[in-house]
């Protein structure tokens, strides 16, 4: 506490100990048994909603929130504890008059899960939705959504109760569906359309927002039957609940059992699926609807800064591509790689050249063999003819010797000698 | 037997001494003061459009020489890995000889309804790695990847891995379509393109009260009334009121890359299919050939661990490690146990590569 805060003094913190002080002296009368139970009415939220209201001021702005949510998790203990406390005053009160807890118990179940039926407004259904307020935050984050783009509040089709239409939704809806299809006719013929495309739009919301809360409905009693479970096992076992904090505990415990083993259906996701993507689609033609008055007062409408947005988008996008082409790191990276790859062309190119070298060094050794070949045919062929001449009068016939020495010729072609392998190796070996 | 043993007197003293909590619970929250959030000195080395790309001031004198990118989700704001001084995955990595880089996306708003996940990771994120290769004259460096930050540190990865030396990743959805996983099951069927068209952004407050809805009992009861006993700690009392800033503060999605995260990741499980494409780039899991260390936590309710643990079956890497923190989703990143245990995990990690 500091001491230039004014409102925290010891003045202050002693009248908030009065406060509760005096509660927990009404609090004391009113829970003297009484031969009605209806005169057991045990103000506990009334004392803390009092004192937030009269204690929120001094909250500082960096914990408001945190203030606020904490005072509202407290009534809503507190109206557990109500409710608890009224239910063991009953049980206690049927068991004196010889009555078996347990039946005393089913009858106040069953009493608990008709308040979860929707459009019920029983005191009970109140007191349900004030303890379940948990359940419904997928329904409140939509519920938003939809009172932030819609002319109409945000629970506006949540207050149509179907259970009222129930009996006759089927003839409703059929008729609607009828009216709903007349063509459109004349000169306002475009709005009309509009119009039955928005009211079928709408139903289909407020049948799939009641299907959603049917369900939800039907969580809240299998919570509460997870809670009569737990409680007659426990009495089964001897254990005994002591606090009004055990059994919010065990609450919470039974409520997030049912909420996991629901929302994990693919009932749930089909039923969840089908409120958003109502609301969406309603949201969606309510915006059409708008755009086309803005359009016609030449006021700036969603579509057309929908599209600005999006060439905004493209532009940004290419900005910052030259950007990053102007950037001289890239430009350096490009160079860089240019080198690089010229470089390896280079490489490439003379590592080719050198093969190209090689071969033709390779070719050239075998003419020379082969010319070497041919001389030393010639010269053979040439004696040959000497020696013909001489035998011309008895010798080999000299077209015989001919074959002879072209298939040696053809041979030398095919294959190098060895010496003339040697040279090519330490030629290659010098790198020449 | 009669279960409830709940005698009025006693009733009346439980009812009683809540009040007197409250009272004192009051008078804490007005001497705790403001709340500050992002404990550790950091400098700005880039900015571009509403991102900042921060420089922690190092803590110690040997750094490791590669930079660790932290690439932070979409959704909330990335103070939570420097929530507090005792609470700070920055400070461990820090302490441990990093020199630690953090992305902060800022607050899109309406001009920024556009950006697409191309902008967000061939876009933004690569010019923050090409800062850091700058600024360190390095072919690669180190990125560490936060919840959806983490997928999409994966799909760069696997898009520029020639930019990235090791990943590491933490409670990193890969695989979409586990059982637990309550919010992919929950957008299955929502028709994701008339939403984001409809509601342009999508405001982040509707992402917290999702959030939230995965465990509505506790998250949004049962947590504050724990909290009415501890209320006449200061120094308990603003670690939590801490925390809840951080819960609710959520900056509107960009309307265009939530509708690709959703219908490419979430709806169609196309990343463990290498069907997403980025752009123009296919995203090949495949592709990430360097080291990675894959951390996720086992109470995670909004990334089931199998969601993460899909991988080890997918990446191309064949240093690939796994850490298993027995914890939830945020406990990964602010509780005690993690401080002990994550930055020194990951600081030896990448001192071995």
């Amino acid at each position: 506490m500091t001491d230039s805060n004014p409102v925290w003094n010891d003045d202050w913190i002693a009248s908030q100990k009065n406060f509760w002080d005096a509660w927990s002296h009404i609090l004391s009368q009113s829970m003297e048994p009484s031969p009605s139970s209806q005169a057991f009415a045990v103000p506990w939220t009334t004392a803390l909603d009092l004192w937030a209201k009269t204690a929120a001021p001094a909250a500082p702005a960096a914990g408001e929130d945190f203030f606020r949510s904490i005072v509202r998790q407290g009534k809503t203990f507190l109206r557990l504890g109500e409710e608890f406390s009224k239910l063991t005053r009953n049980l206690a009160e049927g068991a004196q008059a010889g009555s078996n807890w347990k039946d005393v118990f089913a009858a106040k179940l069953n009493e608990l899960k008709a308040g979860f039926t929707y459009g019920s407004a029983s005191e009970v259904t109140s007191t349900l939705r004030g303890l379940l307020p948990f359940f419904e935050l997928p329904m409140d984050t939509w519920s938003r959504m939809f009172s932030s783009s819609s002319l109409l509040p945000g629970d506006f089709l949540r207050s149509v109760k179907s259970e009222g239409l129930r009996d006759v939704a089927g003839q409703v809806h059929e008729r609607m569906d009828r009216f709903l299809s007349v063509p459109a006719v004349g000169y306002m013929r475009e709005w009309q359309e509009q119009t039955q495309g928005g009211m079928r739009l709408a139903m289909g919301y407020q049948e799939a927002l009641q299907e959603y809360l049917h369900a939800h409905g039907r969580l809240g009693v299998d919570a509460l039957e997870r809670l009569a479970a737990k409680i007659i096992e426990r009495a089964e076992k001897g254990q005994e609940i002591n606090t009004l904090r055990e059994v919010y505990d065990l609450w919470v415990d039974c409520g997030e059992e049912a909420y996991s083993a629901f929302v994990f259906t693919e009932e749930y996701a089909d039923i969840y699926a089908r409120l958003v993507n109502a609301l969406m689609a309603l949201k969606h033609h309510n915006q059409t609807a708008v755009d086309e008055v803005a359009g016609s007062l030449n006021l700036p409408t969603h579509q057309g800064i929908a599209t600005m947005q999006r060439r905004q988008q493209e532009l940004r996008r290419e900005i910052a591509e030259f950007r990053s082409l102007l950037d001289p790191s890239v430009m350096e990276g490009m160079q860089a790689r240019l080198r690089a790859q010229t470089e390896a062309l280079n490489g490439r190119t003379q590592k080719e050249l050198r093969t190209q070298g090689e071969s033709i060094e390779g070719m050239r050794e075998k003419v020379t063999v082969l010319e070497r070949d041919v001389a030393r045919l010639l010269k053979e062929l040439a004696a040959l003819r000497n020696g013909a001449g001489r035998e011309g009068r008895g010798g080999r016939t000299p077209a015989k010797k001919t074959a002879s020495a072209v298939s040696v010729v053809a041979a030398a072609g095919h294959r190098p000698n060895r010496a003339a392998r040697a040279s090519t190796a330490q030629k290659r070996g010098k790198g020449e | 037997m009669f279960p409830f043993q709940i005698r009025p007197d006693q009733a009346l003293s439980e009812i009683q001494e809540f009040g007197t909590k409250l009272s004192r619970g009051l008078q804490t929250l007005n001497e705790i003061g403001d709340i500050d959030v992002g404990c550790t000195e950091k400098e700005s080395v880039y900015t571009e459009d509403k991102l900042t790309l921060y420089r922690f001031k190092p803590l110690v004198e040997k750094l490791n020489p590669v930079p660790v990118l932290i690439v932070y989700a979409l959704v909330n704001r990335p103070y939570v890995a420097d929530l507090q001084k005792n609470r700070s995955l920055v400070r461990g990595l820090l302490a441990g000889g990093l020199d630690v880089y953090l992305i902060d996306w800022g607050y899109p708003d309406s001009a920024d309804r556009f950006l697409s996940l191309n902008d967000y990771i061939n876009g933004y994120i690569d010019r923050c790695v090409e800062v850091l290769r700058k600024r360190y004259s390095l072919d690669k460096i180190n990125l560490l990847g936060i919840c959806q930050g983490g997928t999409f540190s994966l799909c760069y990865s696997a898009m520029h891995a020639d930019k990235v030396r090791n990943l590491i990743t933490t409670v990193t959805p890969v695989d979409f379509h586990t059982p637990q996983d309550l919010l992919s099951h929950w957008v299955r069927k929502v028709d994701i393109d008339l939403l984001a068209e409809t509601t342009g952004n999508i405001p982040g407050k509707m992402l917290n009260w999702t959030f939230l809805s995965l465990k509505p009992f506790r998250l949004s009861g049962q947590k504050y009334l724990d909290m009415v006993n501890t209320l006449d700690d200061p120094v308990l009392c603003k670690n939590f009121i801490r925390m809840e800033k951080w819960i609710f503060d959520s900056p509107d999605q960009a309307g265009e890359a939530f509708r690709e995260f959703i219908k490419h990741f979430y709806q169609n499980n196309e990343l463990i299919k290498g069907e997403v494409m980025i752009g123009e780039k296919n995203v090949d899991l495949e592709n990430i050939t360097m080291p990675v260390l894959n951390i996720f936590a086992t109470d995670d309710h909004l990334v089931p661990p199998a969601a993460s643990k899909a991988l080890r079956k997918y990446v191309g890497s064949a240093d690939y490690s796994e850490i298993e923190f027995p914890g939830g989703h945020i406990g990964i990143y602010v509780s005690g146990k993690a401080q002990q245990m994550i930055p020194p995990s990951v600081t030896s990690w990448l001192a071995a590569r």
